[in-house]
C-alpha cells in the first residue's frame, strides 16, 4: 500500500474504518520497541499499545491531516507511557524542567557521522537505563526511532532548541558513565 | 502480530470504540479560545483596578517617600487581588501552552507575550475612564463587595492631599473628600522629610504622608503633587477664619 499515514487518516475519518489496520501493522512493532524501552513488563507495554490505537482511533477527527501522523501517535503512547511509571512509582516527579524557559541556539540536527551513530547506538543500548527520563526520552526517539527534533517537540511538548539541548546533554552524560 | 489488530478492528466493529465527532474537539477548541480570553479580560481588569486604587489612594506616589513609603506601599497593597491576577495569568499560560505555536518555543517568549497583552490591556484600561465610571455608579448604587473596593477615605494609608497654607507660623492642610468635605489639618513639621529642591509655600498643592492625632498630622514626609493624578480635586480657597 502506498498511501501515506497521512492519507490513510483522511479515509480512517471518512469512515474507512478497515484502514486502522494499515496503521496498525507499520505502528505497531515501533511502537512496543518504545514501550520496552520504559517498562520491563511485556504486558504492561502491549497494554498501552493497544491502548494508544485505541485513543488514536477515538481522537482520529481531531487529527489534522496537514501535519505528520506518527508524532501524533507517538504523543499518545508517551502519555500512556508517562501515566503507567507514575502509577508504578510512588515517586511522582514534578513534570517542569528549567531548561524549557530560556531560547537556546539550536544545535545541528544530525551533526554526527554515521559511524559515531551507529557506535553510539550500541553504547546506549547497554548503559540508557542509566540516564534520567527527561534525558532518555528524546535520546530514544532520534537514534531508535529516527525522529527530526521538531517531532520530538511536539510528542514531548518541549520546546524545540530543547530537544537539541537534552540530546547534546544526555551524550554528554553517556560519555561519562562509558568512561 | 494480527492479534492485536484483529482485537482492535473487532473493538470497532462492536462498537465499543468509536470515533468521537469533530464538533467535540472544535466545540474543545472555542472553549479553550473563550478561557484564554475571559481569563485575560479579568486579569487585565483586575490588574488595572489595582493600580487604580492606588492612584485614586495615593499609595502609589507612597515609595518617594523613602523606606517608609515603600513598607507602606508594601503593607497597603491590595494583595488579594493581586493574587487573583497572578493565578489568572498562570491559567492563561496553561492554556497558551496546549497550542503548537507556544510549547515549541521556550515557556520564556509565550510568557513575555502574555505579559505583554495583559500589560497593554491594562495600560488601556487604566487610561480609560472605566474605573471612575464603576467607581462612581458602584458608590452611588452601594454595589455589594464592589462598592467597598472602589470607596477608598482620603488618609486610608497615612497619605493626604491638599494645598498647603501658613497661618503664622504654623503650617496647614486642606483638602477635599471623595464626599466634597473639606477639612484642615495642621501639620507637625518638625520631624519631616522634606523633598530636596522642595520649597514650603502657601497655596502648594502637596502629598502629605504621616501620622494623624486630633486634627494634627505628624509629618514624616511632604512633596508635590504629581501632575495627571485621579485623587479628590482640592479645594480652590479656604476662609483661613
Amino acid at each position: 500500500m502506498d498511501l501515506s499515514d497521512e492519507e490513510i487518516v483522511v479515509l480512517i475519518q471518512n469512515g474507512e474504518t478497515e484502514m486502522v489496520g494499515v496503521l496498525i501493522d507499520r505502528y505497531e512493532e515501533k511502537l512496543k520497541r518504545y514501550g520496552r524501552r520504559f517498562l520491563s513488563d511485556s504486558d504492561d507495554v502491549e497494554d498501552i499499545v493497544q491502548e494508544a490505537f485505541v485513543r488514536a482511533y477515538t481522537n482520529m477527527k481531531s487529527f489534522d491531516a496537514n501535519r505528520k501522523f506518527s508524532p501524533w501517535l507517538y504523543r499518545i503512547t508517551h502519555n500512556l507511557l508517562v501515566n503507567k511509571i507514575r502509577s508504578k512509582s510512588r515517586y511522582i516527579p514534578f513534570n517542569f524542567d528549567t531548561d524549557t524557559i530560556w531560547p537556546y541556539l539550536q544545535s545541528d540536527n544530525s551533526a554526527d557521522s554515521e559511524a559515531i551513530q551507529s557506535e553510539l547506538q550500541n553504547q546506549m543500548s547497554v548503559h540508557l537505563n542509566e540516564l534520567d527520563t527527561k534525558y532518555k526520552e528524546p535520546l530514544i526517539l532520534f537514534y531508535y526511532e529516527s525522529m527530526s527534533y521538531e517531532e520530538i517537540s511536539e510528542i514531548l511538548r518541549i520546546p524545540v532548541t530543547t530537544v537539541g539541548v537534552r540530546i547534546k546533554r544526555a551524550k554528554d552524560k553517556l560519555k561519562k558513565i562509558i568512561s | 502480530m494480527d492479534e492485536l489488530k484483529n482485537k482492535i478492528i473487532d473493538r470497532i466493529k462492536a462498537g465499543e470504540v468509536y470515533m468521537k465527532p469533530r464538533w467535540k474537539f472544535v466545540l474543545e477548541g472555542v472553549l479553550l479560545g473563550v478561557g484564554i480570553v475571559f481569563a485575560g479580560l479579568a486579569s487585565t481588569y483586575l490588574l488595572s483596578l489595582v493600580l487604580f486604587t492606588m492612584q485614586s489612594t495615593g499609595l502609589i506616589y507612597a515609595g518617594t517617600f523613602g523606606w517608609q513609603g515603600f513598607w507602606l506601599l508594601f503593607i497597603h497593597l491590595p494583595w488579594l487581588l493581586v493574587f487573583l491576577a497572578v493565578v489568572l495569568l498562570i491559567l492563561i499560560e496553561f492554556m497558551v501552552q496546549r497550542f503548537t505555536f507556544a510549547y515549541k518555543r521556550p515557556l520564556l517568549f509565550s510568557i513575555l507575550g502574555v505579559v505583554l497583552m495583559v500589560g497593554a490591556g491594562t495600560t488601556l484600561v487604566l487610561w480609560s475612564p472605566t474605573h471612575d465610571l464603576i467607581r462612581d455608579k458602584s458608590v452611588e448604587k452601594k454595589w455589594p463587595v464592589m462598592h467597598h473596593v472602589y470607596e477608598r477615605g482620603e488618609g486610608e494609608h497615612n497619605l493626604y492631599f491638599g494645598i498647603l497654607r501658613q497661618n503664622d507660623d504654623v503650617w496647614l492642610l486642606d483638602m477635599r473628600d471623595r464626599r466634597d468635605q473639606i477639612k484642615t489639618y495642621i501639620l507637625d513639621t518638625e520631624e519631616a522629610l522634606v523633598k530636596p529642591r522642595f520649597i514650603l509655600e502657601s497655596g502648594l498643592r502637596v502629598m502629605v504622608f504621616g501620622e494623624p492625632e486630633d486634627g494634627y498630622i505628624e509629618v514624616k514626609g511632604i512633596g508635590p503633587i504629581p501632575r495627571n493624578n485621579r485623587l479628590p480635586s482640592p479645594p480652590d480657597t479656604i476662609d483661613p477664619h
